[in-house]
């Protein structure tokens, strides 16, 4: 019962990693997926370790963590369930509303903006006579006969199969909502609910709406997903219980309990990936990094400062919004297939639009005819004209890339096609870079101090440009770019997050009232890890007072002891004026502290990948070259024969002068002129500008 | 010299992420509530002349980071700026904003020792004096009442901060705290914009970005004029009313004659009423920034809104009206009429091009302040709420329901927030039945808030156009005109858009505030969108069958259903989408 598997399902393949922990062997797979049923992808994953030469058996495996990204399609793609949602009446505006934000750039002046149509629509929608007040009092009670004529209204005309409950203030009293849940309980017991006051009991109506919508629309997909997935994996042969999904927030949870929970897995994939950039930022000593993983439409982006992935409750996906906490990852519509084009007014634009994966590229030769930033990779000599691409299922074909560049860009341009090539490239990386910084310079870091963790296929090709226009210090590639999510999913622990609004100023707040909603959290929180198989004395809990200053529409998680009394108030307000100073850069020492939310965050530690160790050092020996080819790096260096490497052939210790080309099966990495890369202990490439 | 296709678009990008990054770092480090979560603030970027080179945050702040910088230099010449210097105003007649709580700020950015551009950024202020708590007051009947008037000045003086400005200003609010945190935050973001275009033109030579600046703004220029030649010649004219100053109910006419020939096009305000002695009128600058945000919307949304666009329009605003008033006219209400020149632009432009314009947006926007004897945390906190209404129709969707048009702003702030912060209960927030003009595509949906006052308070409203609608477009019809009703010792009457009053506990105030105009006829809606609306509640059966000429009613489930069209006969085609 040795090893450990990951398993990160991405559009075009679903990769799978596994680890044996008394021998340190591992292994990675590609397999295509199946995306009407993406664990049919996974058995034919589990079936390919099988297959391979070596000891792998199934009943072998003790540890299984798994990617999914079938709640994410589900919303996408408007796919989930027929789903009804009750509120309090005379409230039907909250969810069309929603709250307060400004537009991005030019949707400003967009004439046909549109917000994305609710998941829920009114008609589907019922109002419950209820009230409550801010502070939990009931202004009007909730009538049983009154919820049940609503519930029967909505199953006959809508024929619902999932419910989303969400009454004004539930988070200060949750037995008008416990009420409703009793009664579809009694009478529609195969309808699926979710109450927000059990999902997400804080203050803010709206943004608790849209995450209990979100939860309650993906809710029986991802559970029927799931059963298939388990019986799946016991057909397979799998027999551990130890059966882990990822969530939004880099932590995992058990199959089971990610039934109840579908929302936290909206982010199940890229969350895995930035836990990869925080683990390659522990083993080579960069605390601050960003993660840049670039895939064929997009790239995901997020910061990890001092050693921890930055966390937010104003997440979301296609614009619906969640708040429960999840890492913060950017993502920016550009990627290796992104679409280059000249306009109207002689300019030349990159993206935002993709050619994905089907056409794909031109080079692809599946009928795409608009170049794309592979084509231009391709022109530019970083791409192997002779390599194959898409997992290795596609020739590429250097010619047909070139003429469409020279015909469509370099032509009007007046430039050659290798200049224009180049010019693609940098105004891809221009449009990467820009949220980069903007990540960063709008919460005031300086770049000078971080490192770019290139991932994806296509990463460590454009990490150096970027990089080196950012002024960032270095650029990390680890062994196996192409999967970095699926290296996510076993460095991680079991993580929940329990938050619980109470509102109320802390200076006079009865800290009795603090360690009895704390108490009730902890309690939540062993009952769920007791359903997850987690001996209690494995857990442990880190306790928050989220606090802001009157008046203010956030707040700031501050640790909090076990036992609070009154004597520790001022240092807790010491420490938020702080932590406020350190965020926001500046203080308001004299304005009233208000405590928001209570939070719990419970902890089990879990057995985790350790990276085998590279190839020895050489001892005096050459680096073995592999071949070489012309490549342009424009203004950085023109037209250069370049030698290229083959990334297994690398030792520790090794250094390269560039320029210089680094092969392996899923990727390639770009070593630009006047940099260097030395290879680590563990095979990472750092790349740095002397 | 010419910067290249490819330098070109890269430095595009560079100048649209800084400011954003001046937003972003606006929005972080900025004190108060208005400019944290409310987002009423933004920033720019200006060459040395004060030309915008962009703008990020509110599209109506354009046009006033330019007056601002032309105030700057009026005052100081070229040559009486320093590095390390700062500049702020709040005048609207002098430092460019559209009204005294607004309060710009820019830096100068030196290279090499030469002035090229500035950073700017425009944010509104909680309180800066004046009459009335927020200095934005119905009451008002001179620019001299609506708070201390800063020129433009220098805040920081070669790098220091000038202290005896920071303590004259701080000695006229009523929050002084916010208002210098806030002021202290727009510096900073501006000091990054000018750092970072330091590096760019360190990366990218002076000459190349000074060029590329010049390029710039002549493509905006150049698709502009490209957008307006693929519109017909022609002229069109738009009449509307703003319901009055506050003082008397007399209507004010904002009167508009577009001429567009060839690649360019005159707005002419000739025929606007005078000047009003109550806050109606609004400084051109602010107006201009709407007829700009209208035209671009029609004619292409994607262009970069900076110098190069302002010079394809002619503007009249005749001096001494409504639309160009003199000092010292009080302007503190400028959105009800900054709204309705939006809407007149959008109107003219629909008259020449139905299919590319937007039927008239819901009026009725403006502000609800509320002010308690005490919060709920004891202090004395204003409860400030920003209305929705809904944008109108066009020839390709139906309007954005509950949104502030003219931004396309969500506003709303949460009922819980609301409740848990101030004594008042909001008993309804609801979609407003019937409130959207109908149409092939109709307008947004507009809402319903409702607020119960739980202790005595001071109400000043200033929302806009409880008498005057908007009107639908291309066939389309106009939405109901938004309203406020007061319930007050068991009586209900309806309230003036502009009024200040002191109402008692257990006042309710309902606010009705009306959606979008609707596009095209709409008898030729499809008949399966009009059942979603009934379905939805947003349309009512009632003006399914009258409107729309679909009748439909309930099935033996109750779910509803199309019974039969009552259309006129032939050449009506139900389209289907």
């Amino acid at each position: 019962m040795s090893w450990m598997i990951g398993v990160d399902t991405g559009g075009t393949f679903t990769d799978v990693i596994a680890l044996n922990r008394d021998t340190g062997d591992l292994r990675t797979l590609k397999v295509s997926s199946t995306p009407r049923d993406p664990s049919q992808a996974i058995a034919a994953g589990i079936q390919g370790l099988i297959d391979a030469p070596g000891d792998f058996s199934a009943a072998d495996v003790s540890f299984f963590a798994h990617g999914t990204t079938v709640a994410t399609n589900a919303v996408i793609e408007r796919k989930g369930s027929r789903t009804g949602l009750l509120i309090t009446e005379g409230t039907n505006a909250v969810y069309i509303a929603r709250m307060s934000r400004q537009p991005e750039g030019y949707e400003a002046m967009n004439p046909d903006l549109q917000k994305p149509a609710p998941l829920v629509p009114l008609s589907k929608t019922r109002e419950v006579e209820e009230r409550l007040a801010y502070d939990g009092e009931v202004l009007k009670p909730l009538k049983q006969e009154n919820v049940l004529a609503q519930l029967r209204d909505l199953v006959e005309k809508e024929n619902i199969e999932s419910l989303a409950v969400c009454f004004l203030f539930s988070f200060m009293r949750s037995d008008h909502e416990k009420a409703a849940l009793e009664a579809v309980r009694k009478e529609f017991p195969n309808i699926r609910v979710s109450l927000s006051s059990d999902l997400l009991p804080i203050v803010r109506e709206y943004r608790r709406l849209s995450t209990t919508v979100l939860d309650a629309y993906v809710g029986p997909t991802l559970d029927g997903y799931l059963r298939r997935l388990a019986k799946g994996l016991a057909e397979a042969g799998l027999t551990t219980k130890q059966i882990f999904i990822m969530q939004s927030n880099g932590g995992l949870m058990s199959i089971d309990v990610a039934s109840s929970n579908p929302v936290q897995t909206l982010l199940s994939g890229p969350a895995a990936g930035v836990i990869s950039g925080k683990y390659l930022g522990e083993i080579t000593g960069f605390k601050n990094l960003v993660t840049f993983d670039v895939g064929g439409t997009s790239t995901d982006v997020a910061t990890i400062i001092d050693g921890e992935n930055e966390e937010t409750t104003l997440g979301g996906i296609a614009g619906h919004d969640s708040s429960v906490p999840m890492s913060e990852i950017g993502t920016i519509g550009a990627g290796g297939g992104t679409i280059a084009r000249i306009s109207k007014e002689g300019r030349l634009l990159v993206g935002p639009e993709s050619a994905g994966a089907d056409p794909g590229p031109v080079c692809y030769r599946k009928g795409g005819v608009e170049p794309t930033s592979t084509d231009a990779s391709l022109v530019l000599g970083f791409l192997d004209p002779a390599s194959s691409l898409g997992g290795g299922n596609v020739k590429i074909d250097r010619d047909s890339a070139a003429q469409a560049i020279e015909e469509q860009i370099a032509k009007p341009l007046a430039l050659s096609v290798e200049e224009a090539a180049h010019g693609i490239v940098k105004i891809l990386c221009s449009h990467m870079e820009g949220e980069i910084r903007l990540r960063l310079m709008s919460r005031g870091h300086s770049p000078k101090r971080f490192a770019l963790v290139a991932m994806g296929g296509a990463g460590p090709m454009y990490a150096s440009m970027v990089a080196k226009s950012l002024g960032f210090q270095a650029v990390l590639v680890p062994p196996y770019p192409g999967l970095g999510s699926a290296m996510g999913l076993i460095l991680t622990d079991i993580r929940h997050t329990y938050l619980q609004s109470r509102p109320g100023l802390l200076e006079t707040y009865d800290t009795g009232v603090i360690a009895k909603l704390f108490g009730d959290l902890c309690a939540k929180a062993a009952a769920e890890a007791e359903t997850e198989g987690t001996p209690l004395d494995d857990l442990r809990f880190d306790r928050f007072l989220e606090l802001r200053y009157v008046g203010q529409g956030y707040e700031l998680p501050i640790p909090c002891p076990e036992n609070l009394s009154d004597s520790d108030k001022d240092e807790l307000c010491r420490r938020f004026h702080e932590q406020h100073e350190k965020v926001f850069g500046h203080a308001a020492t004299d304005s009233p502290v208000e405590l928001v939310n209570c939070r719990v965050d419970s902890i089990a530690t879990l057995p985790k990948l350790q990276l085998p160790k590279a190839p020895a050092a050489r001892r005096g020996e050459a680096i073995p070259q592999k071949g070489s080819r012309q490549v342009y790096f424009g203004d950085a260096g023109g037209l250069a024969e370049t030698p290229v490497y083959e990334r297994s052939a690398l030792h520790q210790g090794d250094r390269i002068l560039g320029p210089a080309i680094i092969d392996q099966a899923d990727s390639t990495t770009v070593l630009l002129p006047q940099q260097t890369l030395e290879v680590d202990g563990y095979g990472n490439l750092i790349l740095r500008f002397e | 010299m010419s910067v290249d296709a490819i330098t070109l678009e890269i430095i595009a990008n560079r100048f649209n992420e800084i400011q954003r990054i001046m937003k972003h770092r606006l929005f972080r480090t900025g004190y108060s509530t208005i400019l944290r979560e409310s987002f009423d603030g933004g920033a720019g970027l200006t060459d040395s002349d004060g030309n915008v080179i962009g703008a990020s945050g509110m599209s109506i702040h354009t046009r006033p980071y330019a007056c601002f910088v032309a105030g700057i230099l009026k005052a100081y010449g070229k040559q009486g700026i320093d590095e390390g210097d700062v500049f702020i105003s709040n005048d609207p007649y002098k430092g460019g904003v559209a009204h005294s709580p607004d309060m710009a700020v820019a830096t100068p950015v030196f290279v090499g020792g030469d002035l090229i551009a500035f950073c700017t950024s425009i944010a509104h202020k909680a309180d800066i004096g004046g009459l009335a708590p927020g200095s934005a007051s119905p009451d008002s009947r001179s620019i001299f009442h609506e708070g201390l008037l800063v020129p433009p000045c220098k805040f920081y003086q070669a790098g220091k901060m000038v202290d005896s400005v920071r303590m004259i200003l701080e000695n006229n609010s009523r929050t002084p705290r916010l208002l210098i945190g806030d002021l202290m935050g727009q510096v900073g973001c501006t000091r990054v914009g000018a750092q970072l275009i330091t590096e760019l033109c360190e990366q990218e030579g002076i000459g190349t970005i000074l060029s590329a600046i010049e390029q710039l703004m002549d493509s905006s220029e150049q698709r502009l004029r490209e957008a307006l030649k693929r519109i017909p010649d022609g002229e069109a004219t738009a009449e509307n009313f703003l319901d009055g100053d506050g003082i008397v109910e007399r209507p004010v006419r904002v009167a508009l004659r577009a001429v567009k020939k060839g690649d360019s096009i005159t707005l002419d305000f000739t025929g606007s009423d005078k000047q009003t002695a109550g806050p109606a009128s609004a400084v051109v600058q602010a107006l201009e920034a709407a007829a700009i945000a209208a035209l671009l919307s029609v004619a292409d949304y994607t262009i970069t809104n900076n110098e190069g666009v302002r010079r394809v329009i002619d503007f009249v605003f005749p001096e001494g009206t409504v639309v160009n008033p003199t000092h010292p006219t009080p302007v503190n209400s400028y959105i009800p009429i900054s709204h309705l020149v939006y809407n007149s632009v959008m109107e003219v432009m629909g008259k020449l091009v139905p299919d590319r314009a937007a039927a008239d947006s819901g009026l009725g926007l403006g502000g609800l302040a509320i002010g308690y004897n005490a919060t709920r945390a004891g202090g004395s906190y204003v409860h400030y709420e920003i209305m929705v209404t809904g944008t109108g129709g066009t020839s390709r969707v139906d309007g954005c329901s509950a949104i502030m048009p003219m931004l396309n702003f969500e506003s709303v702030q949460p009922i819980e927030i609301v409740e848990s912060e101030f004594p008042v209960r909001i008993t309804e927030f609801s979609m407003l039945k019937d409130s959207c003009g109908a149409g092939y595509h109709r307008g947004g949906v507009g809402i319903k808030r409702e607020y119960e006052l739980l202790s005595d308070a001071q109400v000043v409203s200033r929302l806009s156009q409880r008498r005057h609608g908007s009107k639908g477009l291309a066939g389309g019809k106009a939405p109901p005109v938004s309203r406020t009703v007061l319930l007050e010792d068991g009586e209900q009457r309806e309230l003036p858009g502009l009024i200040r009053f002191a109402a008692k506990a257990g006042t309710r105030i309902c606010l009705e505030q009306s959606g979008g105009g609707g596009w095209g006829d709409p008898l030729e809606r499809d008949p399966a969108a009009v059942l979603t609306d009934v379905g939805d509640g947003f349309v009512s059966v009632e003006s399914a069958r009258k409107d729309y000429g679909v009748i439909v009613e309930q099935d033996k489930a109750g779910r509803y259903v199309i019974a039969r069209l009552d259309r006129p006969q032939g050449g009506v085609q139900i389209a289907s989408e």
